[in-house]
C-alpha cells in the first residue's frame, strides 16, 4: 500500500496534508518532487510529449494535488496512480485547452482557474499583502488558501472563534484599505 | 479577475462574496509564488530544468535518502499521552492552557463608554475580578459584553455565576454557541457538575471548536 503512496503511511498522509493546510509544503516537496521526473519521463514516453509540455503539465498537477489535499478530495489508496493520470489529464488539457474527465475520478479545473488575471492588479494586491502584520498574513493565508475553518484556527492559536472571526476582519478591512488607497492614488 | 479585484473595494459587497473573491486572488498568487519556489527546488536540487537538457540526476541518491529519513522519522514519531486522568484537572488545564483574549471593541462602537474600556483592559491585563466589575456596570450590555462578563466570571473561579451568565448569553443569540458550549461545560466541571457538562459536551459537534477536546472530557468523565 505505501508503494502505491509514494511511501506514505497513512499517519504521514494526514500529517502532509495537515502541513498543507498551514502552507508548509516541506514534507509535500519532499514526497513529490522526487516524483517529478519519473513522472515527466512518463509522459514522454507514453504521449511522446516535449521537455516542456511534460514539465508544465508535471508542475500543474503538483499544484492541482496539493489543492485537492487541502479541499479533502484525495484520499488514501492510490496517489501514484492518480498522479500520474492527472499529469497526463493535464498534458491533453494544456494542448487541447479543453478539460476531459478521466474515470468519473479527476475533474479538471473549473473556468475561474482560465481566467485572464491582469498581473497589474494582482500585483497592487500583492503590495497591499506585504503591509500586513505576520498573524495577518498567517491567518487569511491558513483560511482562504489552507482552507482551515476559522474554528480549526482558534484551536490552533488557543483562541476563541469569537476573537479569530474579528481578527480576519480586521486583517481583511485593512487589506481592502491598503488596496483601496493604492487604487485612489493610481487614479 | 480585474472586476472582481476592483469589486473588493465595493462597501456594498457581501461576507461571501469577499471570500470567495479573496480565495481566488490569494490562490493564484500562491500558486504562482509555489511554482517559482519548486521551479528553482527542481533546478537546484534534482538538476530538472524547464529547458531541454538540463535534467541531470546528480543529486537524485541524495534526495532519496534524505526523504526517506524524513518519512521514516515522522512515520516513527509517537504521540505520548500525558493527558491528565481526572476530569476536573483537565478541564482546568484546558482553561489554563487557552489564552483568552478580549479582541477590542466591536466594529461600529465608537462611543465607547468608560466601562466597557476598563472592562476590556482589566480582561486582556487578567485581573478578572476588575473586569468583571466593569462589565457589571455596562448600561446597556452587547452579546460579546456578556460573554466576556461570562469569561471573566469563569476565570475568577465563580463558576455559578459564570454558568448563569454563559446561559443568560445563550438565550439572547446563537453568535457564541461554539464557545458557550465549550467554556460552559468547563465552568460545569469546575463546579463539580459532570452530569451537565457531559450533556453540553455532548452537543459539540465534530465540526464545532475544541470537538476533541470535548470528547477527551466526555470520556474522562465517562471513566470516573
Amino acid at each position: 500500500m505505501k508503494n502505491k503512496n509514494f511511501g506514505l503511511s497513512e499517519a504521514s498522509f494526514e500529517k502532509l496534508v495537515a502541513d498543507l493546510k498551514r502552507n508548509d509544503t516541506h514534507f509535500f516537496e519532499q514526497v513529490f518532487l522526487k516524483q517529478f521526473s519519473e513522472t515527466l519521463k512518463y509522459l514522454r514516453r507514453e504521449y511522446r510529449a516535449s521537455h516542456e509540455d511534460a514539465y508544465d503539465a508535471t508542475m500543474d498537477t503538483l499544484i492541482e494535488f496539493r489543492t485537492r489535499f487541502i479541499d479533502g478530495k484525495l484520499r488514501y489508496g492510490n496517489l501514484r496512480f492518480l498522479f500520474t493520470k492527472m499529469a497526463s489529464q493535464m498534458l491533453l488539457r494544456n494542448k487541447q485547452k479543453g478539460a476531459t474527465d478521466l474515470e468519473g475520478q479527476i475533474t479538471l479545473i473549473d473556468e475561474e482557474h482560465k481566467e485572464v488575471i491582469d498581473t497589474d492588479e494582482l500585483g497592487r494586491l500583492k503590495k497591499a499583502w506585504q503591509t500586513l502584520g505576520e498573524s495577518c498574513k498567517q491567518l487569511l493565508t491558513w483560511h482562504y488558501y489552507g482552507k482551515m475553518k476559522l474554528t480549526e484556527i482558534a484551536e490552533e492559536q488557543q483562541k476563541s472563534p469569537a476573537t479569530i472571526r474579528k481578527q480576519k476582519e480586521r486583517c481583511i478591512k485593512q487589506l481592502k484599505d491598503q488596496f483601496g488607497l493604492k487604487t485612489m492614488v493610481k487614479l | 479577475m480585474k472586476e472582481k479585484l476592483n469589486k473588493l473595494s465595493d462597501p456594498n459587497i457581501s461576507k461571501q462574496e469577499e471570500d470567495q473573491i479573496l480565495e481566488q486572488v490569494l490562490k493564484k498568487q500562491f500558486d504562482n509564488d509555489l511554482r517559482n519556489k519548486w521551479k528553482e527546488k527542481l533546478d537546484h536540487e534534482f538538476g530538472i530544468k524547464r529547458n531541454k537538457n538540463g535534467f541531470t540526476n546528480k543529486k537524485y541518491l541524495k534526495i532519496f535518502i534524505a526523504t526517506a529519513a524524513s518519512i521514516a522519522l515522522i512515520i516513527g514519531l509517537q504521540l505520548f499521552n500525558t493527558t491528565p486522568s481526572d476530569p476536573y484537572v483537565l478541564a482546568q488545564q484546558y482553561l489554563n492552557d487557552q489564552e483568552i483574549i478580549h479582541p477590542g471593541a466591536t466594529k461600529g462602537i465608537s462611543d465607547e463608554n468608560e466601562n466597557r474600556v476598563l472592562a476590556i483592559q482589566m480582561f486582556n491585563s487578567k485581573d478578572y475580578e476588575q473586569a468583571a466589575s466593569y462589565f457589571l456596570n455596562l448600561e446597556a450590555p452587547t452579546e460579546e459584553d456578556t460573554y466576556y462578563y461570562g469569561l471573566a466570571l469563569l476565570l475568577n473561579n465563580q463558576y455559578n455565576k459564570a454558568i448563569v451568565k454563559f446561559e443568560e448569553n445563550r438565550t439572547n443569540s446563537s453568535k457564541y454557541i461554539q464557545e458557550l458550549n465549550w467554556y460552559q461545560s468547563i465552568a460545569y466541571l469546575l463546579n463539580k457538575q459532570p452530569n451537565k457538562a457531559s450533556s453540553l459536551l455532548k452537543q459539540i459537534n465534530n465540526t464545532d471548536w475544541n470537538y476533541e477536546q470535548a470528547q477527551l472530557l466526555l470520556e474522562r468523565i465517562n471513566s470516573k
